[in-house]
């Protein structure tokens, strides 16, 4: 399917707020995938690291999804 | 002994294999959960049959895509995912872990162990869909595969590579059929794997008992989904069994299949379409229900021998209620299969067990793969039970039978009685050579009816102790050379005396003969 201009919008998830350095690799990486417009939003719950959505492609490098996954896998 | 620092280092190793962070994901949410199906927004690059991610670690299956979401079944986790949860694509499709490492296990369809014999370590799995061996690549069925049931064996003959549908009611047998079938495999190098689909968990042990029980386990893998299994588990055990079994075909080996039982199967798939609100046809099942068992049972196949000469040879199971082979299930089955075995409860209740209808029952390949010795021999079996059934139909209506029709009938009776086995009591080629032999001479005249079970599990016996030089000489591939068909005659006349006595003849028997068979 093709995306709609309206799913251009990158969804920035991070545990706190992010220093300068950090900030211009985001929208360094964001704007290599095509991506002009970003949404920030702070959410503790992640744990720690980064949650960058996408349309519906999501790449999750929280600390929540690491604890998760070790977690499956010593199950 | 638990010895704990070995834990340790294992869940060191395991956390040090966890990826630090996942590569790019296509995700989606899900918009609607419930009996076991989620409806999901997103994921616009999924594929139809892909296994997904959700949230918490569970798996799903994706099968309908439609604009703007993907209907999916869940393996696991009914209770647990919740509306708006996050659901990834995986790009795989449902794998079976498949390997030598699987022969005396009991696996669920992901090949997860569930006989807490420890974990199930194997370094390859396959596609739980595959398509069925080409045309090109497959050869003719030429090797039996022994039953150990002489009803069986002599007239329905299967062959490997062949699928034969057992069906019949509710307790007429069919998993006796199929479990002898299996015991019978000892030492033929036939790898069996036994399916349950949607059993009950009790017989399930009953069974798994009864192959431990007399070694079978060895050569065999179940894979279960019993009654409370979720129903996608269900649905995917017999394909998952059928990976497994394609595994060691395309080594070469012969595989023996067990689907017991498809109707089950039939209503497990009918409870996921009508949830995935799929439009519903005859008897409520979906329209693609012929095609369900079908990709399933052209996967059992004869390879040819450039191709390695494996085979899986399918024995599926249907269940008919009140004998009604024109349902739905039972006609496309017994479509698609090479011959089917039916069982009568009416037979298995006046103690024909295994309660085979000849009439109706047959083997549309497996007699080209029957060993030439009993093909020689039971040529006119099936004929001299006909005339039998004919006669005995007749004779209800109690009119004077003159002494050929008499012969005629006794002879059947005992012939009907010759072909009745006690269930785990299998017999070998050679024996069944002998009995054939004997119960089609005139030695059978001489035997009264009611002794002719006895006699014919002692006269195995006899051969055993007494004439094994005898057994040992024939030879199942080839016609039974005149001497020796007059030297098993011989010795099978010389047991008659020890049975009935030295006069032969026909008396009124007061002592009837022992209940043989087992429930």
């Amino acid at each position: 399917m093709k995306r709609q201009d309206n799913d251009l919008v990158a969804r920035i998830t991070l545990s706190e707020r992010p220093d300068d350095e950090t900030l211009r690799k985001i929208v360094e990486f964001v704007k290599k995938r095509g991506c002009t417009n970003t949404e920030y939003s702070i959410d503790p719950n992640i744990l720690g690291g980064i949650v960058i959505q996408i349309g519906d492609v999501v790449y999750d490098g929280s600390l929540r999804s690491r604890l998760e996954r070790i977690r499956q896998s010593v199950q | 002994m638990i010895d704990i620092s070995k834990i340790g280092q294992n869940l060191k190793e395991k956390i040090a294999k966890v990826p630090d962070r996942d590569s790019e994901r296509m995700t989606g949410r899900i918009v609607y959960t419930g009996d076991g199906i989620v409806r999901i927004t997103g994921l616009s690059d999924v594929k139809y049959n892909e296994l997904l991610d959700v949230k918490g670690g569970y798996r799903a299956l994706a099968l309908n895509l439609e604009e703007g979401s993907v209907g999916a079944v869940l393996f696991s986790g009914e209770d647990k995912v919740r509306f708006g949860d996050y659901v990834y694509s995986t790009g795989k499709a449902v794998e079976m872990k498949v390997g030598e490492e699987l022969l005396g296990r009991i696996v669920n369809p992901l090949g997860d162990a569930l006989d807490g014999m420890g974990e199930i370590e194997t370094s390859q799995s396959r596609p739980v869909e595959f398509p069925a061996p080409a045309i090109m690549d497959r050869g003719k069925v030429n090797k039996p595969l022994q039953t150990g049931i002489l009803a069986i064996d002599s007239m329905i003959p299967i062959g490997r590579g062949q699928r034969e549908l057992i069906i019949g009611d509710r307790q007429t047998g069919k998993t006796a059929i199929a479990i002898d079938t299996i015991l019978n495999q000892k030492g033929e190098n036939v790898v069996c794997i036994y399916v349950s689909i949607g059993q009950k968990a009790s017989s399930l042990s009953k069974i798994v008992n009864t192959l431990r029980a007399s070694g079978a386990m060895e050569y065999t893998c179940v894979v279960c989904s019993t009654a409370d299994d979720s129903v996608p588990l269900q649905y995917i055990a017999p394909y998952s069994g059928c990976a497994l079994a394609e595994y060691f075909m395309y080594q070469g080996k012969d595989v023996l299949i067990v689907y017991d039982d498809l109707s089950k199967h039939a209503v497990a798939y009918r409870t996921m379409s009508l949830l995935l609100k799929r439009p519903a046809g005859r008897e409520a099942y979906p329209g693609d229900v012929f095609y369900l068992h079908s990709r399933l049972l052209e996967r059992a196949a004869k390879l040819s021998e450039e191709k390695g000469g494996g085979s899986i040879t399918a024995l599926p199971i249907v269940e008919t209620l009140a004998g009604d082979i024109s349902a739905y299930i039972p006609t496309n089955v017994i479509s698609i299969t090479d011959g089917q075995i039916y069982l009568e409860s009416e037979l298995f209740n006046s103690g024909v067990r295994p309660a085979v209808n000849v009439g109706l029952s047959v083997s549309r390949v497996g007699g080209s793969a029957q060993r030439k010795a009993i093909r020689q021999i039971s040529g006119q079996l099936r004929i001299n039970l006909a005339q039998y059934r004919e006669l005995a139909i007749f004779m209800q209506f109690g009119s004077d039978l003159d002494s050929e029709t008499q012969k005629t009938l006794s002879r059947g009776a005992k012939l009907t009685d010759v072909l009745k086995q006690r269930q785990y009591l299998n017999y070998s080629v050679k024996e069944m050579i002998v009995l054939l032999l004997t119960v089609q001479s005139d030695i059978i005249d001489r035997i009264p009816e009611k002794k002719i079970s006895e006699y014919a599990e002692g006269l195995l016996d006899f051969f055993r102790i007494n004439r094994a030089e005898l057994l040992e000489k024939i030879d199942p591939d080839s016609n039974i050379p005149d001497d020796i068909r007059s030297e098993i005659l011989s010795a099978a006349e010389e047991y008659i005396k020890y049975t009935v006595g030295d006069d032969g003849a026909e008396e009124p028997v007061s002592e009837s003969a022992e209940e043989e068979q087992n429930v």
